[in-house]
């Protein structure tokens, strides 16, 4: 379980995406932050060596 | 037995059903039903008297267009209708009313289906159950004070009720397969890209998959006939040739080798005593048909949520972002709480999630080598009751269908059996790319042998 982020943090987070919310809102929001952080905290620890990274391409078409 | 789609095209083919008089029944009920169970959002008595009124002409002058013509039917209300309100159950959408048809809404009526109006939904295919919405959420046939899952949840309701014989879903992280195993239904999310999702208004674009809902895999089949094909409109649209699903149907599972992914049920997210019974039940009548039984070990449940929640909740943040920032309190509680987490998704964790993606992809592939079909859960349990659903549960357990949505390979809920409180429990089935007719075949064998075509709630 990841740490719940102050509100500073919280609030700081919420705004660079361009969301506000009442103060309660942002506060549930933040305790159950620990819940989804772990996600990502999985995604960054790398499953393979860096030479040997799947590429997120794209394809052209005509 | 409830009457299907099946058994109801051969009585109006030998016209000893009357299309007109199904309807006007169909729709009764779903007058009758609808304050207990609230699958609709809006009944359309008109247009469905008129579509009926035209298939019976069809049915006798002959020229029927095939087994869905007149046939009970309703979409979820994230498919869009021309001239009808689409609104995916939110203050948002309220007087959204589209000039057209999504695809699959055209090709199912040009198949001949009877649309009695517009289904509830979890808002925007993921908010709910939300009890601060224009509408209430569907409830449980089987017990009214019972969830329903989503998000196609009042898809799954009406049919399980008997109010319509099939309808459409969507499933972006399991929201075809969660209500049909909650409501004791079949339902197919296909394989990504073989029906185009044009006109579905979307959740998650990399994970979205248009698919039906209906009381049998051979109902399931028969929709899907009609809902599958290209659509150039759709940039994820497959182009391949659509086999004929009914036909398939009896091909069976003799010499096909069918791995069990016990570690999702039984290690990564234990399942409830029942739901683990009639999974075991469902392998035992796959052994007793011919078919080759091994355990497979995929990356964990975990690896899969983790990806996928990430993807999903970025990509839904992506399609709400203005409405987000400008009008978040039309949105209901429970959705807006999971667009806000999608907005702190940065571009490295999307980034990272979609490699992460290909990496599951490729290990999946490999651990399945040889296998034909997979088995496992699709939901931990029995349906809870709606009042006690935690907002943040996908995020505490990892859920058994989001695979199938990172995968993009067809997966369908199969009815297995009634657990406690009587409440329906399921197995899930899941195939190799565009094998769809192999899963339903699967799913169709399974049905005859468990006896769950005989049940139904006594709603």
């Amino acid at each position: 379980m990841s740490e719940i982020p102050t509100p500073e943090t919280m609030s700081l987070m919420l705004a660079r995406a361009g969301i506000s919310l009442p103060p309660a809102e942002v506060e549930e929001l933040r305790q159950h932050w620990p819940l989804f952080a772990p996600m990502l905290a999985g995604l960054r620890k790398p499953a393979l060596p860096t030479s040997a990274e799947l590429a997120v391409t794209f394809k052209a078409s005509r | 037995m409830p009457l299907t789609i099946a058994a109801a095209a051969k009585q109006i083919a030998a016209r000893t059903l009357s299309p007109v008089e199904l309807a006007q029944e169909r729709l009764a009920r779903a007058e009758a039903l609808n304050s207990t169970i609230w699958a609709f959002i809006r009944i359309t008595p008109e247009p469905a008297l008129a579509a009926a009124k035209a298939a019976e002409a069809r049915q006798m002058s002959g020229s029927l267009k095939g087994p869905l013509d007149g046939i009970p039917f309703a979409h979820k209300d994230i498919y869009c209708t021309a001239g009808i309100p689409t609104t995916a159950h939110s203050a948002q959408f309220i007087d959204h009313v589209p000039a057209e048809d999504a695809t699959t809404v055209k090709w199912l009526a040009d198949a001949g289906v009877v649309s009695l109006g517009k289904l509830a939904t979890h808002e925007f295919a993921f908010g709910g159950p939300s009890f601060d919405l224009p509408w209430p959420p569907a409830h449980n046939p089987w017990n009214p004070k019972h969830f329903t899952a989503g998000s196609s949840s009042g898809t799954g309701a009406a049919v399980s009720a008997g109010i319509i014989m099939g309808g459409t879903g969507s499933d972006t992280g399991g929201s075809i397969r969660g209500p049909s195993a909650l409501c004791g239904i079949a339902g197919i999310k296909p394989t990504y890209g073989l029906c185009p999702r044009t006109g579905i208004l979307p959740l998650a674009q990399s994970l979205d998959h248009a698919g039906p809902m209906a009381r049998t895999a051979e109902d399931c089949a028969l929709l899907l006939q009609a809902m599958a094909g290209h659509d150039p409109a759709d940039p994820a649209s497959a182009k391949v040739e659509i086999p004929d699903y009914a036909a398939a149907l009896n091909q069976g599972v003799k010499g096909k080798t069918i791995g069990v992914i016990r570690h999702f049920h039984e290690v990564d997210n234990p399942v409830s005593p029942a739901t683990l019974a009639g999974i075991e039940r469902a392998i035992a009548a796959l052994k007793e048909a011919g078919a080759i039984i091994k355990d497979v070990t995929l990356p964990s449940l975990q690896e899969f949520n983790n990806a996928g929640w990430v993807i999903l909740m970025a990509e839904a943040y992506s399609v709400h972002e203005t409405r987000m920032q400008t009008a978040p309190e039309k949105f209901g509680e429970g959705l807006r709480h999971r667009l806000a987490f999608g907005g702190l998704v940065t571009g490295a964790d999307y980034i990272a999630a979609q490699k992460r993606r290909l990496e599951l992809i490729a290990r999946t592939q490999a651990a399945t080598e040889g296998c034909d079909l997979l088995i496992t859960a699709v939901a931990p349990g029995e349906a809870p009751p709606i009042d006690k659903v935690p907002k943040w549960a996908m995020l505490e357990k990892p859920g058994f269908t989001i695979p199938g949505n990172i995968l993009g390979w067809p997966a369908m809920s199969v009815f297995t059996g009634l657990g406690a409180g009587e409440l329906p429990v399921a197995a899930q089935i899941i195939g190799k790319p565009f094998d769809d007719a192999g899963v339903l075949a699967a799913g169709h064998l399974l049905e005859k042998a468990l006896g769950t075509l005989e049940l139904a709630p006594g709603i």
